[in-house]
């Protein structure tokens, strides 16, 4: 059914994720959109540890089947920061058998690295 | 609003189209089939002894014909307003290009020259990493059987 696309969107309260949610919400209005928590706070504030936890992929990807979403949404950067850019959404391309919507930054990388208006890139800052 | 997807006629990227068709459709959007011929690297042809230039291009040419008559065939009855351009470059780049005024970028994770081991293609992946838009990669294997045309 087109008019009710469902979208299964990892939702870890970083800006990229918001991002994700805002992109669906304009471009697809009409799909069905679940989300889910894809990650732990905790860990995201022990960057050692969140690096070895690779959380965003696995919530998403254990849940996926059963709800039969015809699309998962990640961002590229969420609590895990820079280090851990992509590896989430890679681990949820490998195994997914749906299409995953990989949101990434606002700016491109090779833009000047100080945005200083409204353009607000997904990226922690480095504690 | 406007999507473009990627294509180079392999298995993964039919797949990518019929996602690209479906989501453009459910979003009105007209959609951008985009081909790139990439030009291969001068140092290919004096490595490889016996790969005449020419002949590989024309091979090329020929591959990206066929997938645009392919593609063609696919978005001619799927109202959706779609057009299917062949680009002559880098494929990042092109289809950076390309998708300037687009909303979001669809791909296969995997094109001809994909390896299986790779998480991602590397076309696909460096997508991914250097585009401002969404990017929505489609994996090879169908969800479901039940979508015969």
């Amino acid at each position: 059914m087109l008019s009710a696309l469902m979208f299964q969107i990892g939702i870890d309260f970083s800006e990229c994720s918001d991002r994700v949610l805002a992109v669906v919400r304009m471009q697809f209005p009409t799909s069905q959109r679940r989300l889910l928590p894809a990650t732990a706070k905790l860990p995201a504030m022990i960057p050692a540890m969140s690096s070895a936890l690779d959380l965003p992929a696995e919530l998403p990807l254990a849940e996926v089947q059963s709800w039969s979403a015809d699309l998962i949404a990640l961002g590229t950067h969420g609590q895990h920061g820079m280090d851990h850019a992509l590896s989430g959404s890679e681990r949820a391309v490998r195994d997914a058998t749906v299409p995953v919507l990989i949101v990434g930054r606002l700016t491109a990388p090779t833009a000047s690295p100080e945005p200083a208006n409204l353009d607000t890139p997904c990226r922690m800052t480095p504690a | 609003m406007k999507f473009i997807v990627a294509v180079d006629g392999s298995p993964p990227s039919e797949r990518a189209l019929h996602e690209a068709l479906q989501l453009a459709r459910a979003a009105h959007a007209a959609l951008d089939v985009v081909i790139v011929i990439e030009e291969p690297p001068v140092s290919l042809f004096s490595q490889v002894a016996g790969l005449d230039p020419a002949y590989f291009r024309t091979q090329l040419e020929a591959g990206a014909a066929q997938a645009a008559t392919m593609a063609q065939q696919r978005t001619a009855d799927s109202g959706v307003n779609a057009q299917v351009l062949i680009l002559r470059g880098r494929p990042v780049e092109m289809i950076l290009n390309a998708a300037r005024d687009a909303d979001l970028i669809i791909v296969g994770t995997h094109g001809y020259r994909g390896l299986d081991r790779a998480l991602l293609g590397s076309v696909a992946e460096t997508l991914v990493r250097r585009s401002t838009l969404p990017v929505l990669v489609v994996p090879p294997r169908p969800a479901a059987p039940a979508d015969a045309p």
